[in-house]
């Protein structure tokens, strides 16, 4: 008993030896600063001179800026209508991939996954090159259809819907995670539907989502929670404009630190975004759990 | 085996040693860092004028750091320097920042300076006034600028307009404008008189132009919504209704980047352009037989307004050679390194006289032309003394132009918003 408790002791040890570092680096950038931030929330601080207590004014400001309200429907509007395109078309994708050829697959499944590797800041430069009104190849081949060339990132209208075209090149990740849940869906219930005369989009329905709902869930959850931050994108092509036709909580937030450098209000902003993505996180995975099908458990 | 380890470890720290003896004058020198912001061309011509310090003196040694500033981040990055007590000794400073950066405690004040050797009395007092915010001194002018309308002599001849003969005032820009510019069969733009938005990076001068201000330095009020004010944003809107908002979209989508042979005024899209004295460097660069003219922009009244601002050098608070960065400050106040940076930049120095050789070797021929245009000039004016300046430019550039241009808004109902955030902000951060 009393070797097992040294043996115990000593896994301990060299347990904590190794996560140690991961655990200060966590304490040290997340931890303290996640909760300096919620100080930092209730005061006026400017970085350059100590903070000054306030109550609860910064989150009273928040609600009544108008500024803010418009990135929050800006943010929701990517969240609702942006993100759930950008995973369709991955499921929809994942789905066409898993009903080809294995060595078909394999080289599409490369082809759609590499876009990803793209830098974010290079991936949008690229794009409003793409997207230019005059010279850009969207434009052109819009034009070959006889369509009228919208301005894209110039006109407010078009802004928000160019963004969402461009998130449309970072899908290969969540296709990764479909085709490889889509992988685990056992033949034989295909087999067992095809005989009892089932459709294809009656098998889709009732066995490939049923099937896999964890992947489903699993990339809604991180999807969100990523749209609900996006920042790079619009700060690089539009930096919000036009109009703050694309200004997003995230790049609110931007402003407000390094340019204005009012943390104590940057800080509000980004906790009043943590606690709504906090609460819909949490309403999901609620909801899921009646949804969700978890084969074997 | 053993006696190659020995060897190598050996070799290294000779090495090692042989080094720290070849650096020895360097280390006993203070060495102190200045961030700037011009980086690529820029950045090459001025390194060799500041660094040259170092070999006309061997007590300081200066280490000229090109801080990237794209989408105005060397602001972002100074600050959180400033904050982790890791300052750079000098900083780049433009002369609109400094209210805000002496206001938010970030850069140390600069009235002992004269101690050091600089005469002050040589700058035209406007431009020194630039440098300092609540009667302190925080900030030197290295290379001041002002902001003009250039027009294109062909054009103007081509429209049978006198090519010496620029509009004086609105009216008649709006008249020149008129005849300056072409459509094509289907109607669409093909030449622009004038575009208030190409390159647009001086929005609230228009208010001048007009007659307002932004800011009134007797009450301390914010007037952004002062009826000359909106008097200028209703002549944009007017511009915007005429010309159609579609059609200039599509129009400026063709304008190729700024610094760049496809700029619109180089390449005659445009025929008058409001910009900056850098300008002629850049026609120079891309266009060297380029036919044209320079004057100040036209004004309601005929008054001549000229904007003015500029490249500052301050001490950030924190630095930790403040002594030495004054001596080096000094340096580059000294008459003839200020031409030297000026002629660089195509500027003209903030002195109040220039050397015979400064104009004789000046690359911009018409820069007797700049000097006299500010000279004579009824107000030379600039962005308010305030320290909510970033919030209230943003204002302009955020709120103001998108709104007026896109006509989302009546100008009116736009400058009226702003004043209501801008007193807004200026209680928050109280």
């Amino acid at each position: 008993m009393k070797r097992r408790t040294c043996t115990s002791l000593r896994n301990l040890r060299i347990g904590l030896f190794f996560v140690g570092p991961w655990l200060i680096g966590l304490t040290v950038f997340n931890i303290v600063p996640f909760m300096l931030s919620l100080y930092y929330s209730l005061t006026n601080y400017s970085l350059l001179s100590p903070p000054v207590w306030t109550g609860f004014n910064n989150f009273r400001w928040l609600f009544e800026d108008e500024t803010f309200r418009l990135a929050l429907w800006n943010t929701f509007y990517f969240v609702l209508i942006g993100f759930p395109l950008t995973q369709l078309a991955a499921l929809v994708l994942a789905i066409m991939l898993h009903s080809i050829g294995e060595k078909s697959m394999k080289w599409f499944r490369a082809a759609y996954y590499f876009p990803g590797l793209v830098p974010g800041v290079v991936m949008a430069l690229t794009w409003m090159l793409m997207m230019n009104p005059n010279f850009g190849i969207f434009n052109f081949f819009l034009s070959k259809l006889g369509i009228s060339s919208p301005l894209w990132f110039d006109d407010p209208f078009w802004a928000k819907p160019g963004i969402i075209l461009l998130s449309f090149w970072y899908i290969g990740g969540s296709i990764i995670i479909y085709l490889a849940a889509l992988k685990d869906v056992p033949v034989e219930l295909y087999e067992a539907a095809s005989l009892d005369g089932a459709s294809m989009w009656y098998r889709i329905i009732k066995i490939t989502i049923p099937m896999i709902s964890p992947a489903i869930l699993f990339n809604t959850v991180v999807g969100m929670i990523a749209t609900f931050q996006l920042f790079t994108e619009p700060f690089i092509i539009t930096g919000g404009g036009p109009d703050y036709s694309t200004l997003t909580v995230g790049i609110f937030i931007y402003n407000q630190a390094f340019r204005f450098l009012h943390m104590g209000y940057a800080s509000a902003a980004a906790w009043v975004l943590f606690v709504i993505i906090f609460a819909l996180t949490f309403l999901l995975l609620k909801i899921s759990k009646g949804i969700v099908y978890y084969r074997g458990g | 085996m053993r006696n190659w380890i020995k060897l190598l470890i050996g070799t290294c720290l000779l090495s090692m040693l042989f080094g720290m003896v070849v650096a020895q004058p360097a280390m006993a020198r203070t060495e102190i860092t200045y961030w700037v912001k011009w980086s690529g061309e820029e950045f090459s011509e001025l390194k060799p004028i500041f660094e040259k310090f170092n070999s006309v003196q061997d007590e300081i040694y200066v280490n000229v750091l090109s801080v990237s500033d794209v989408g105005g981040d060397l602001e972002a990055k100074f600050y959180t320097a400033v904050a982790a007590g890791d300052s750079p000794d000098l900083v780049h400073v433009m002369s609109h920042q400094v209210p805000e950066w002496a206001g938010k405690n970030a850069l140390s004040s600069l009235d002992d300076i004269p101690t050091y050797g600089v005469d002050l009395s040589r700058h035209i007092e406007r431009y020194l006034d630039l440098g300092k915010y609540d009667g302190q001194l925080y900030a030197l002018p290295l290379a001041p600028a002002t902001v003009v309308l250039y027009w294109n002599k062909e054009l103007f001849r081509e429209a049978g307009l006198d090519p010496n003969k620029p509009p004086t005032t609105i009216d008649e820009l709006n008249e020149y404008i008129k005849k300056l510019t072409k459509y094509d069969d289907k109607g669409n733009i093909i030449q622009l008189g004038f575009d208030p938005l190409t390159p647009g990076w001086w929005p609230p001068a228009w208010c001048y132009f007009f007659g307002g201000k932004l800011y009134d330095p007797q009450t301390k009020r914010i007037t952004a919504n002062a009826p000359e004010n909106v008097k200028a944003y209703e002549w944009l809107r007017d511009f915007i209704k005429e010309f159609g908002m579609e059609k200039l979209q599509a129009f400026r989508a063709g304008f190729g980047p700024y610094w760049s042979a496809e700029n619109a005024f180089v390449t005659g899209k445009v025929a008058m352009s409001y910009d900056g004295i850098w300008k002629p460097h850049l026609i120079d660069s891309f266009a060297p037989e380029f036919d044209w003219g320079v004057t100040a922009f036209p004004s309601v009244d005929g008054k001549t307004r000229v904007y003015i601002e500029g490249d500052y050098v301050g001490i950030p608070v924190g630095a930790k050679h403040p002594e030495a960065a004054k001596k080096f400050l000094a340096y580059l106040l000294k008459p003839e390194v200020l031409e030297q940076i000026n002629l660089a930049q195509w500027k003209i120095p903030t002195l109040k006289e220039v050397s015979e050789e400064f104009i004789a070797n000046h690359p911009n021929k018409n820069i007797g032309e700049f000097i006299k245009i500010t000279k004579m000039a009824n107000e030379l004016f600039c962005w308010p003394r305030i320290p909510v300046c970033n919030y209230y430019l943003s204002q302009w550039l955020d709120v103001v132009v998108p709104k007026v241009t896109l006509l989302k808004d009546t100008p009116q109902n736009v400058l009226n918003l702003v004043q209501k955030n801008m007193e807004r902000e200026q209680q928050r951060t109280k």
